[in-house]
């Protein structure tokens, strides 16, 4: 009786293909490339960004609110704040090219970890993939915090913790070093989803959650972003700039600019809900009835 | 002998390439690879903020670079330098703790022996604990003549500025701690230096701060700050209006520690500041904390120049926003307690009252 060739390769063929594999955590799909944002969701935050005193449908609580009323847009000007970069809690909302790769072990080829890099202030992160545990509260806090990731289906999720204090929305809505962050990267052909939600016991009565939407470039397109803090304002040792306690013009300004509500771009979790018209509705009935209807003056 | 824990530190220290060479964020990468292996003695966690650098030689291990260590504790942080000279201890916690204190700073130098301890000011807890600490340590003094100064012999030496040993001294007042607690070694002026395990070290008087006799060491080769109380990572300032602290005080120590502090890449690494409580961070924290402190300082300004009381201004609570990450109700040092101290360092003047004309 001879030897079936055919179905002892067709039986091996696995086999084989599965040692040649890397072991380790696979990669249910290649994130590796680089993507331009797509501006089409919430532009004016992701572009120039969001007004000063705009905070509509966020799930702030009265303290976080103060500290936007607080902020003032020069305080970016002091030498110690010209050159952070946005936070990993903000960074892919922010403008930019991302550039995302893998790194493999290159004796097992185990994957190691991805790095993700955007370019406004060479924001850079490393989500480690090799299940290493969170570093101690005590470790050194940063922009981009620890990350470690994971697959779920195809689906890459991403914990951060170790963050610095930071912010959720470029007009001084602050994050505490308490907060954390998890993430989903879904890739579909071109186009790379990013979610990412935020839990803030300082400042958030609930998790915050934000979708981002970023196209593959044909071509590599990645720029250094060097940056040296200079005084361009001369100002009294110790200046930090700020607004009054419980200054409301910035809402009040952008409530009037568009014909809104001061409680709804006032924010808070309610703001976010569709039951918050017919809470307007009983409260001022004729202007809530105007936002629902999408009127301007 | 070396002591176990030290042995484990610079083995892992050999042993990794990625503390030895530079790196982008070489303090973040130094705190990450101990991470898992830094140990926790009790009461006290060890943080390697600069890891010691041996090398074997001939006649055993030689001291290349020094070592900054912070030992973590409940009642505030205990700051090591580890060098071939010895070991430079800066604060001590409290008496509660100071045996065990003792016994994790021995496991920490090891053969390394403390040659100073430093209080960065004058709470008379500290001092008492610094007692047990020097006690533990051996001064640099000139061969078999140390056994006849009775001073200096067997123990490190204790230095503050000159404002604390007043305070514990109590000059024109009863003293604070008992004459065998107070510092050896005092400076009055604005600074003080010495070389020490081939490094500059330097001590800035903060005058009226967490007390009148503050201190802001800094270690200029390992490239760390002790801030002591002016920074506390998890509360308020503690501002001691009671010994000569003010607002204005704590705020001149924070900007004085940003200027001292350079950070490295996007405003991250670099310079490492020890806050007196908390865990250790880099410029950027401290600025975060400077600017809390003096937006709450001008809000309480502004209020109390409207003419707003003490009461009224607690009642507006100036400070709401930062509660949730600072603030207390309980313990020895509330929200409270802080409005109460700033308001103290802001409130108008009293008018002169004129005398009468005979």
């Amino acid at each position: 009786m001879g030897l079936d060739l055919r179905r002892i390769w067709l039986a091996a063929a696995p086999l084989a293909a599965a040692a040649l594999l890397p072991a380790g955590p696979a990669a249910a799909i290649d994130l590796d490339g680089y993507y331009q944002p797509v501006m089409h969701e919430d532009q004016p935050e992701r572009g120039q960004g969001p007004d000063a005193g705009e905070y509509m449908g966020l799930p702030i609580n009265e303290a976080m609110r103060s500290r936007g009323e607080t902020w003032n847009g020069s305080l970016l000007s002091i030498p110690e704040r010209q050159c952070v970069p946005h936070p990993a809690t903000y960074g892919m909302r922010g403008v930019g090219n991302l550039h995302l790769w893998e790194v493999r072990d290159p004796g097992t080829q185990e994957l190691v970890k991805y790095e993700q890099q955007i370019v406004w202030e060479a924001q850079h992160r490393e989500i480690w993939m090799d299940d290493r545990p969170f570093p101690p509260e005590w470790a050194l806090h940063t922009w981009q915090g620890f990350s470690k990731g994971h697959w779920e289906g195809d689906v890459l999720v991403v914990e951060t913790r170790n963050l610095k204090p930071g912010w959720i929305r470029r007009n001084g809505l602050a994050l505490s070093d308490k907060a954390h962050m998890t993430e989903r990267y879904i890739r579909h052909g071109d186009i790379l989803s990013h979610v990412y939600m935020i839990e803030d016991p300082v400042y958030l009565t609930e998790p915050m959650i934000k979708t981002s939407i970023f196209r593959i470039m044909a071509q590599p397109n990645m720029g250094a972003y060097p940056c040296r803090p200079a005084v361009e304002i001369p100002r009294p040792k110790g200046s930090v700039p700020h607004n009054a306690f419980h200054q409301t013009a910035d809402i009040e300004e952008f409530a009037k600019r568009y014909n809104l509500p001061v409680e709804a771009v006032a924010g808070g979790a309610e703001t976010a809900m569709p039951e918050f018209l017919d809470e307007l509705a009983a409260r001022r009935p004729a202007q809530a009835t105007k936002v629902a209807q999408g009127g301007r003056k | 002998m070396k002591s176990s824990l030290l042995a484990a530190v610079a083995a892992l220290a050999l042993a990794g390439t990625a503390a030895a060479q530079p790196s982008r964020q070489p303090a973040l990468e130094d705190q990450l690879a101990y991470a898992a292996q830094a140990p926790k003695a009790g009461t006290f966690q060890l943080i390697p903020l600069r890891v010691l650098q041996e090398v074997r030689g001939q006649e055993g291990m030689i001291t290349i670079q020094n070592g900054i260590y912070v030992l973590q504790g409940p009642d505030g942080n205990v700051t090591v330098q580890i060098g071939p000279e010895g070991s430079v201890v800066i604060d001590s916690a409290r008496k509660a703790q100071a045996a065990e204190l003792v016994a994790a700073l021995k496991a920490l130098v090891g053969p390394h022996t403390i040659r100073f301890v430093f209080t960065t000011n004058g709470d008379p807890e500290r001092a008492e604990a610094a007692y047990d600490v020097r006690k533990s340590g051996k001064a640099i003094f000139g061969g078999n003549v140390a056994g006849q100064a009775s001073d200096l012999a067997g123990e490190a030496v204790h230095m503050s500025h000159q404002a604390v040993l007043d305070r514990l001294s109590g000059i024109g007042k009863d003293k604070a701690v008992d004459e065998t607690e107070w510092p050896k070694e005092t400076y009055a002026e604005e600074d003080y230096d010495f070389h020490f395990n081939d490094e500059g070290v330097q001590f800035f008087h903060a005058p009226a701060a967490h007390t009148d006799g503050d201190s802001v060491v800094f270690f200029r080769r390992s490239d760390v700050v002790v801030a002591g109380d002016l920074w506390d990572t998890g509360a308020y300032p503690r501002i001691d209006t009671a010994h000569g602290g003010t607002v204005q005080g704590v705020l001149d120590g924070l900007n004085h520690v940003v200027e001292l502090t350079i950070p490295g890449n996007k405003q991250e690494g670099g310079t490492l500041v020890v806050p007196g409580r908390g865990r250790p961070g880099d410029e950027a924290e401290v600025v975060e904390y400077r600017d809390m402190v003096t937006i709450i300082r001008d809000r309480i300004k502004d209020m109390a120049d409207k003419g707003m009381t003490l009461d009224q201004i607690k009642a507006a609570k100036p400070s709401f926003d930062y509660d949730g990450r600072y603030g207390s109700t309980t313990g020895p040092w509330t929200t409270d307690m802080f409005i109460s101290a700033v308001y103290e360092g802001v409130k108008p003047a009293r008018p002169q009252r004129r005398r009468a004309a005979r």
